[in-house]
């Protein structure tokens, strides 16, 4: 197998809470790989140790070739991670199509004029064309969570985050997203998809890894995982008292 | 009457001009630049030295003096602001303050305190209105120049990929960080365009005002007015909110000029304290 991302033994936290533990995990490259685990047990704190928002205090990431443990967040945009906020945050003052631009100019290195045809795919791929001349800040939740994938996407990323993209949408909308993952998943993109509707993790994954108290509890087939004791007791954790 | 309602327009320009610096960090880098009177002064002062050394109008000083201080406030946020801002706002703050003395005093040591002015060969020609006053060529002049450096800053930031990623850090950094945007070198740009600003401000100023060292506290407090009236981080705002305070303070007359002005603000404080054209 291609690996494109590792972590290992990776430690991580804000100030003094440790909230990684020891984490190890691969990424092989064109997989979907899915993460769950119950509230607090670091997620998105891997997320944020990946994508250099904070920084480990003990391991080493890889990513494509490079040690990326200490590099800004914006050089490992440049190595090609693309993120997407559980939470959209978009440039809400800038049109839809400038908020791709910016991705697409400093994300993926292009002048505005070959950025611009890039920008309309991610656009397309994302549902969004239609919309690009809109103020961000007036799209709905489920556009905004595409306008996330769509800048994302403009960064030119070889590998693209998704934390909760399913969140706080309608079953409906649910469906949308998930035909959307499969599209990203057929143009050649590596993912990482953290989410909590264990059905789409089910169905949409090629490997599950489920994360318990900040570090690496199983990683495998999604239904072995689902199946898994180990993975049951972390989720009813509660009855184990009794 | 009618005279003053020409004088405080034409003021407006120059005030917009004075504030719009100010405006850009307060927006774009969330700092309170409490050198800015300073950095017009100190841009005042190197208009007036290669003026009189080059034998130059001093408006064609701002040839040099323009990327001059681009540059000043590209190094200073980069070497120092930005890495004081790791440690929250509170100490860039104070250094900005630290600053403003630095700068004052070097100029009262280099210059002393003796009034200076920039001299142009319009300086006292006036286009006559019939019965209703006169138009200074002069402060027409500054107050076009005012507008147009707010039209093409605007421009700039809309138009360009500098531009947009300017505005995209100001709207979320963490975000712009994200899509490979590099926010301190962003900074480091919005800082000297800042300063660039102030550098025409300050051959404006000079122009129409004496100047002394310690004359920057005054463009200072004129900045705040301008940016609270038009809210933090918009142009637009910043050129509206110059007029007004242009406009008060000179129907205010030289006695309860900067009262009036001050009376307006208050007013919008209390009113809008968003500012009129707020993000």
């Amino acid at each position: 197998m291609d690996t494109l991302l590792s972590f290992k033994n990776v430690d991580a936290g804000y100030g003094r809470v440790k909230v990684l533990s020891d984490l190890n995990f691969e990424v092989y490259r064109g997989e979907v790989f899915g993460v769950i685990g119950p509230n607090g047990c670091g997620k998105t704190t891997m997320f944020n140790a990946l994508i250099g928002l904070i920084q480990p205090t003990k391991g080493e990431i890889h990513f494509d070739g490079h040690n990326i443990t200490n590099m800004s967040a914006n050089a490992r945009c440049n190595l090609g991670l693309g993120r997407t906020y559980q939470v959209p945050r978009p440039f809400e003052n800038m049109s839809v199509f400038e908020n791709v631009l910016v991705a697409a100019v400093h994300g993926a290195g292009l002048s505005e004029q070959a950025a611009r045809p890039e920008c309309q795919r991610a656009l397309e791929i994302t549902g969004l064309y239609d919309k690009h001349a809109v103020r961000s800040g007036e799209l709905t939740l489920l556009d905004r969570k595409r306008l996330e994938i769509a800048r994302a996407l403009g960064t030119a990323p070889k590998m693209l985050l998704l934390d909760e993209v399913a969140a706080g949408l309608t079953e409906a909308e649910v469906q949308d997203v998930m035909a959307l993952v499969a599209n990203l998943k057929a143009e050649g993109f590596t993912i990482i998809w953290i989410e909590h509707v264990i059905e789409t993790m089910v169905n949409s994954t090629n490997r599950l890894m489920c994360m318990s108290e900040g570090t690496d509890l199983l990683i495998g087939d999604p239904r072995e995982v689902m199946a898994s004791e180990q993975v049951e007791a972390v989720y009813l954790g509660v009855e184990e008292d009794e | 009457m009618a005279q003053q309602l020409i004088n405080g327009i034409l003021l407006g320009g120059v005030y917009a001009l004075v504030g719009v610096g100010m405006t850009m960090i307060f927006g774009i880098v969330q700092l309170t630049n409490l050198a800015h009177g300073e950095f017009i002064i100190l841009a005042a002062y190197l208009s007036s030295v290669i003026s009189v050394g080059l034998g130059l109008s001093p408006l064609l000083t701002l040839i040099i003096t323009v990327p001059l201080m681009f540059v000043i406030g590209y190094i200073l946020q980069n070497v120092l602001i930005n890495k004081l801002m790791e440690r929250g706002s509170e100490p860039a703050l104070l250094v900005t303050f630290g600053l403003s003395i630095i700068i004052q005093n070097a100029l009262l040591l280099i210059f002393s305190a003796d009034a200076n002015r920039l001299i142009v060969s319009f300086q006292a020609l006036s286009i006559p209105l019939g019965g209703m006053g006169r138009i200074p060529v002069l402060n027409l002049v500054v107050c076009l120049i005012g507008i147009a450096t707010l039209f093409v800053l605007n421009l700039f930031l809309k138009k360009t990929y500098i531009g947009r990623s300017i505005r995209a850090t100001s709207d979320d950094k963490v975000a712009a960080a994200l899509m490979g945007v590099n926010v301190k070198q962003t900074y480091g740009i919005a800082m000297g365009l800042a300063l660039a600003t102030a550098a025409i401000a300050g051959t404006m100023v000079g122009m129409i005002y004496p100047f002394y060292p310690s004359t920057g506290s005054g463009y200072l407090i004129i900045a705040f007015g301008v940016v609270v009236i038009g809210g933090m981080g918009s142009i637009t705002g910043t050129l509206v909110a110059g007029f007004i305070f242009g406009l008060a303070q000179v129907l205010g007359g030289s006695n309860y000029g900067l009262l009036i002005g001050y009376l307006v603000l208050i007013v919008m404080l209390a009113v809008r304290p968003q500012g009129l054209f707020a993000k």
